[in-house]
């Protein structure tokens, strides 16, 4: 009976024309056809034929008879829907979505051979008349008399929801079925989605939305925030599920949004602020996987993302004031340092770890610790000497590779700093220690540094660093040719004397007035000038005799000691092979060293762990042989050297911290020390409030000059521009070694101005012209 | 109010339209314009008038308030300002010494009192008086003159070689002069006195005239990302600071 139709049948309808005249055509072709129709709808079709049932479809609308073939037909399937559903609406309850698939089963394959035989009028007089397809006819005619008839539509609905709700509930329902009856909303739209959608989707959102409302609620308030959101997360992928399960594809992006948005976007700040398992909790206790589950579901809606970030970058900088602003770690430059770098490592997992590397996130963190870095004026100093703790001793017995990885991260920091130009002054000052000293462990290490710092912050920040390594280089040289100058000679120097030649302008000379050195030296350094200068016409040698050290032999009544020491404590040592007994006023007229510096060298010398001298009260002897060190200046160099018997005495202890100007200084003869060699260790240098402010001047006035000569180039460059603009570019310019205040660039802008180097633009104030 | 102004100035007499335009030419180019006018005028005018009456009256007048040769001094002009009946210390005299294009601040150089006189076209002191106190009335509604009054003022006033600053108790007392009713004359005269430095240089000076022209009263339109020089910063927040708006 399903047979297609084809020519043979066709032929034979062409030999019908015979009947044509029969005025009771029409009504008893059609009472066939309602027959056979009835049969069907009775599932009772096998023993229709198809052939015939075509023959009569066609027959009808060959004749002009497809208006009455159309609305009897519909006719008679609006009725027989009409009984179906009565049939499912009396249906009980669990049987009610069970009988309306089946109907709905049945009346599509009813329609399927109704269509079949019908298809010539499909094909014919529905197109012609534009009227929907047999098939089609069956959809609306089913919509509107069974899923809208008004004591099933309802139902249906509430079914559904009821039973996704279930669902949500833990039980287990019927998906298949809910599938079916899904579908079937979705075929009921015919070529839209709109019985769907109307019918079923709206509800069941705004329902979802609900559920989830009041379920968040509860949750919130019951549960932490780590727990809440693996809720959260199980939720989410239950209701893929479900989509995936019965419903349409179409639903998903809707049905997340409302999903989110109720179990997301309404309880981000409450989630961030919960007390004890908030964000910042998280963030204290390293919950690396917590705070993953939070990046992800943030990031699944709009502004989550921001405001979690907003929050890290807030906890990140309050607490990076904290570690900045704290006066004990403050004291102590490698716990501030080492809190900075732990801090930063911290975050850096963090990123890692749990936010994916978001570039944001990277970005508002750096910019967290450039905020706090900044804060604190001493970073830069600090930077510098943490690096020069690790030059020192730190980096002892570590690898290469690890040097290399310590080294970067200080860098990471460093790049933060505002204020590279005063981080360079402190370097300078500190590397010219570690070389002269010879306090810096390795010489790789050093270079290492530089060359790391020259990537960052270019030639020009790093050239008169890499100076100092290559004065050091000749020195040596000269050292050797020195040397041999002297065994040249004939005439052995009373004592080794070792200089180091400084350029001018690459060290961090201070104009300190030099010290009186004992004549055994004075000798040596004649001995060296008139050597270094046979070789360097036209140069001039400054001692710098602040900067040298020098090793002494010491008789001390019970052993004598080799004595490491600076220049300076060489010079007051020395003093005490003619004089048991000391005052301060002599030993500094004497001397003629600085007073700050002087006081700074006596402690040391008192310092109850090296006893060399003994305050106020007894006497004492004391040898001393030195060799020593170095000293710079303008073009060249210096060291001292010391050597020289002293006598020793007897001495009683007291104590105080500080020296007095009233304070008498006796030779210790009661000093002991295991070691034979002892260092006298220079009693830390922490800048002076005093020397601080040098410095800070010092870097002032060579950015004053850094601003002029910036504007100037810009100025030269563009002939003529405008105030914010050139402000801005000279800010530009600068950036590299420090922020400029747009205040101190208008003043060297006017400056440069009174001195003609620019003037204001006739037509307009705010535009400068450059005057070459 | 401009408008009005210049045509009443036009319609009035013939030497006082001159006189105008003698000014602006002097101010167009100082120094030029001086030598210019030695050579036709100077030259020529005495020598022809010398031999008919021996001394011009400008000439007398120079002769009686000269301290030397070759200038009148302090106490000369003081004299000749009473004599004028105008205080040494007015608007008018300062235009007189700017038509003058005098160097120095109470000091007349002989060739600046006889060219300025010239200029003017005046030999005696009434009409010089009336002259110069409508110069006066008319500078106040034209900008353009009167800055290049304000610029020379700025040199006049400056008592160091170079003519670069001014000392601030004069810059003070000069802007009262200038600008006796600017909205801001008189807190910025006072805020000169507080502050550390001892003078004002030409930039600062010229721009305080810009600042006096299109600043509010109350500063409220005053923006100091905008290039004012550093002290009219300061001198805004101090203006705000002292409440005196």
């Amino acid at each position: 009976m399903m047979a297609k139709p084809n020519g043979k049948i066709q032929f034979k309808n062409l030999q019908s024309h015979g009947v044509l005249a029969d005025p009771d055509f029409p009504k008893r072709t059609w009472k066939l056809l309602k027959t056979a129709m009835r049969q069907i709808h009775q599932q009772n079709a096998s023993n229709l034929s198809f052939e015939e049932l075509y023959r009569n479809g066609y027959n009808m609308v060959l004749q002009k008879h497809g208006d009455l073939l159309y609305n009897n037909l519909k006719k008679m399937v609006d009725k027989h829907l009409e009984a179906v559903a009565k049939t499912v609406s009396e249906s009980i309850d669990e049987k009610f979505l069970l009988e309306l698939n089946s109907s709905w089963i049945n009346h599509k394959t009813s329609m399927l051979m109704i269509r079949d035989i019908l298809m010539y009028m499909d094909r014919n007089y529905v197109k012609q008349n534009n009227l929907s397809s047999v098939f089609d006819l069956g959809l609306y005619l089913f919509r509107d008399n069974v899923a809208h008839c008004s004591t099933i539509k309802d139902r249906l609905l509430n079914t559904l929801l009821s039973m996704v709700q279930k669902e949500r509930e833990g039980e287990v329902i019927d998906r298949i079925l809910i599938k079916n009856i899904v579908q079937m909303l979705i075929d009921l739209g015919v070529n839209s989605k709109s019985v769907y959608i109307e019918d079923f989707e709206k509800p069941l959102l705004l329902k979802t939305s609900s559920h989830y409302q009041a379920q968040s609620q509860t949750l919130i308030q019951t549960c932490s925030c780590p727990d809440y959101m693996k809720k959260v997360e199980v939720c989410l992928k239950e209701e893929l599920e479900r989509v995936s399960h019965y419903l349409d594809s179409s639903s998903e992006p809707k049905l997340k949004e409302v999903c989110e948005k109720q179990l997301i976007s309404n309880h981000m700040r409450t989630l961030i602020d919960m007390e004890n398992s908030g964000l910042i909790s998280m963030l204290k206790d390293d919950k690396i996987e917590d705070l993953k589950r939070m990046y992800n579901l943030f990031s699944r809606v709009a502004d989550g993302l921001n405001l979690m970030r907003d929050v890290i970058s807030g906890y990140v900088k309050e607490i990076g004031k904290g570690i900045v602003m704290d006066e004990e770690k403050t004291k102590e430059t490698g716990t501030y340092f080492q809190s900075l770098l732990d801090l930063k490592d911290k975050y850096d997992n963090l990123l890692q770890n749990a936010l994916y590397n978001d570039k944001q996130f990277i970005h508002s963190i750096q910019q967290a610790f450039e905020y706090f870095i900044n804060l604190n004026s001493k970073s830069p100093e600090y930077i510098s000497l943490f690096i020069d703790e690790k030059l020192k001793k730190g980096l002892k017995g570590v690898s290469e590779e690890e040097v290399d990885i310590i080294l970067d991260k200080i860098l990471m920091l460093f790049r933060l700093i505002q204020e590279k130009d005063v981080f360079e002054k402190y370097y300078k000052q500190h590397l010219a220690k570690r070389l002269l000293l010879g306090r810096s462990i390795s010489d790789d290490a050093e270079r290492n540094m530089i060359a790391k710092l020259k990537t960052e912050c270019g030639y020009q920040f790093t050239s008169k660093l890499e100076g100092m390594f290559t004065d050091m280089r000749l020195s040596q040289d000269t050292m050797s040719g020195f040397k041999t100058y002297i065994q040249n000679l004939k005439k052995a120097l009373p004592i080794d004397l070792n200089v180091h030649v400084l350029t001018t302008g690459f060290w961090p000379t201070q104009n300190t007035a030099n010290c009186n050195l004992p004549r055994e030296i004075l000798l040596c350094c004649e001995a060296f000038k008139s050597y270094y200068l046979s070789n360097h016409n036209g140069r001039l040698l400054l001692w710098q005799t602040n900067m040298g050290t020098a090793e002494i032999k010491a008789n001390f009544p019970s052993k004598s000691h080799e004595l490491q020491v600076s220049s300076y404590q060489m010079v007051i040592l020395l003093l005490f092979n003619d004089q048991s007994k000391l005052t301060f006023k002599e030993i500094a007229d004497q001397t003629g060293i600085p007073t700050t510096d002087l006081k700074r060298n006596l402690l040391a010398l008192t310092n109850p762990k090296n006893k060399i001298l003994e305050r106020e009260l007894a006497a004492a002897t004391a040898t001393a042989t030195a060799t020593a060190t170095a000293a710079t200046t303008t073009t060249t160099t210096t060291t001292t050297t010391a050597g020289g018997p002293s006598s020793s005495s007897t001495a009683t202890p007291t104590p105080s911290k500080s020296i007095d100007e009233s304070d008498v200084f006796i030779f210790n003869t009661k000093f002991k020390s295991k070691l034979f060699r002892v260092k006298v260790m220079a009693v830390v240098q922490k800048e002076t409030p005093v020397e601080e402010k040098e410095t800070r001047d010092k870097v002032d006035e060579d950015r004053k000059h850094q601003i002029e000569a910036s504007i100037v180039r810009i100025m030269k460059a563009r002939k003529t521009l405008e105030h914010s603009n050139l402000v801005s570019e000279v800010i530009k310019q600068l950036q590299s070694r420090f922020v400029p205040n747009p205040v101190i660039v208008k003043k060297r802008i006017e400056s440069l101005i009174e001195r003609e180097y620019l003037e204001r633009s006739k037509q307009d104030r705010k535009i400068y012209n450059y005057m070459a | 109010m401009t408008r009005k102004y210049t045509k009443k100035s036009s319609g009035s007499t013939a030497s006082t339209t001159n006189s105008t335009a003698e000014i602006v030419d002097l101010t167009t180019s100082t120094s030029s314009v001086g030598k210019k006018r030695k050579s036709p005028d100077e030259k020529l005018q005495p020598i022809t008038k010398k031999a008919l009456n021996s001394l011009t009256p400008v000439q007398i007048m120079f002769e009686k308030y000269k301290d030397d040769d070759e200038s009148i001094g302090p106490e000369g002009i003081t004299r000749f300002c009473s004599d004028l009946g105008l205080p040494p210390d007015s608007f008018e005299i300062l235009i007189l010494a700017w038509t003058m294009n005098a160097v120095k601040m109470g000091y007349f150089s002989k060739s600046e009192f006889n060219s300025g006189f010239e200029k003017l076209h005046c030999s005696d002191l009434a009409t010089l008086k009336k002259q110069l106190t409508s110069s006066a009335q008319k500078l106040k509604h034209d900008t353009t003159k009167f800055t290049d009054l304000y610029k020379y003022a700025f040199g006049f006033a400056s008592e160091v070689e170079s003519k670069k600053s001014v000392d601030l108790a004069t810059a003070a007392e000069m802007l009262k002069l200038l600008l006796p009713d600017g909205p801001h004359t008189t807190n910025f005269a006072d805020f000169l006195c507080t502050q550390p430095n001892k003078s004002i240089n030409k930039d600062q000076w010229l721009c305080f005239l810009e600042f006096s022209r299109t600043v509010k009263a109350d500063l409220s339109n005053y923006d100091d990302s905008e290039a004012w020089p550093l002290l009219l910063d300061q001198f805004s927040e101090w203006v705000q600071q002292e409440k005196r708006i």
